[in-house]
């Protein structure tokens, strides 16, 4: 695989919009693809990977196994859906664990 | 409330209470990492919230004019005005250390100019020109989210690991070395009077035995007169 920095990973057409700014794209059918995408990625030293969000919580196991590197940066965003309010949970799950209660 | 088990002696004292001083003092330490993470913490998760709040109405926005192009173009010159990228995003990527953790920093390495579209405006309608040149303008925006976010993720977990050791020293550790040491002292102060009191016991019967033998010789040389 040639070297990406940015990736991008959907499940439907809309992420092929992120190819035209740059960004590695790949349409996915099902987690499990998505999950091997993410694997290639992260070996071809890729540093950012957006998934959206139908994928992003699905995905729970993938996510836990890349938690504790640096790189890739795996984040959600969201489809053209619209947002379905994974990126705020993760911040808000986030200051929960930190603090203990939630402050936002 | 666990006693350890240690033989009550004097050296294993002397060793609870260096194990003690130690362990209130690590437990000094990891209270103030804990202390200065959170602060960190709350520095960036604000941040973090404002630029996601951001980027997720911006790319509904985008998402809803791409839907729009969508409807007006074909599928196949959709794919094929999209394939080829104008430029290729680049990152200059370094980590830097927050108390001993190491976060990445990400930056966007393109120069700022607006990048080109790489297809004809013939057959392409204005609605997709307007999202691919939001979505570049966006994304210098997204890669900092990517590194804020990433950033947030690992303070957090390192703040719920550090507390976890905080309160394990501050509510297991310190109490069981104060109850050892209290145990040991115990003891060895118990063993202390069984041995002064063995002492006095001695003495007296000594003391009665010295007594008994004289009374023995005085009667017996009152008898030989």
């Amino acid at each position: 695989m040639e070297k990406v920095e940015v990736a991008a990973i959907g499940s439907t057409d809309e992420i092929y919009l992120f190819n035209a700014v740059g960004i590695m794209t790949v349409l996915v059918q099902d987690p499990q693809e998505a999950d091997k995408k993410v694997f290639e990625f992260s070996q071809a030293g890729c540093k950012i990977i957006y998934l959206f969000e139908e994928l992003y919580t699905m995905m729970g196991e993938t996510l836990e196994k890349y938690k504790d590197k640096t790189f890739p940066i795996i984040i959600p965003i969201p489809s053209q859906k619209g947002s379905k309010g994974v990126g705020m949970k993760k911040i808000r799950d986030n200051v929960e664990k930190a603090i203990g209660m939630d402050i936002l | 409330m666990a006693l350890m088990n240690v033989n009550p002696t004097r050296m294993e004292l002397t060793k609870l209470k260096n194990g003690l001083a130690t362990a209130s003092r690590g437990h000094k330490l990891l209270k103030d990492k804990q202390d200065e993470m959170i602060r960190q913490f709350m520095l960036i998760i604000r941040h973090n919230q404002a630029l996601r709040k951001e980027i997720e109405s911006e790319l509904a926005r985008i998402m809803k004019k791409f839907s729009a192009a969508q409807l007006t173009m074909s599928y196949a010159g959709l794919m094929e005005a999209l394939m080829v990228p104008s430029k290729s995003a680049e990152l200059s990527v370094k980590t830097k250390t927050i108390m001993s953790i190491k976060v990445p920093t990400v930056e966007f390495a393109a120069d700022d100019k607006e990048i080109d579209l790489t297809y004809g405006f013939v057959f392409t309608p204005s609605e997709l020109d307007g999202a691919i040149l939001s979505l570049s303008n966006l994304l210098p925006k997204m890669i900092e989210l990517a590194q804020v976010e990433k950033t947030c993720d690992m303070l957090a977990n390192e703040i719920e690991k550090t507390r976890r050791r905080v309160n394990a020293i501050e509510y297991i550790m310190i109490p069981d070395y104060i109850d050892t040491i209290h145990y040991v002292t115990m003891k060895l102060d118990d063993n202390e009077r069984s041995n002064i009191i063995r002492l006095m016991k001695s003495k007296q019967i000594i003391l009665e035995k010295d007594q008994r033998s004289k009374q023995q010789n005085s009667n017996l040389a009152a008898q030989s007169q």
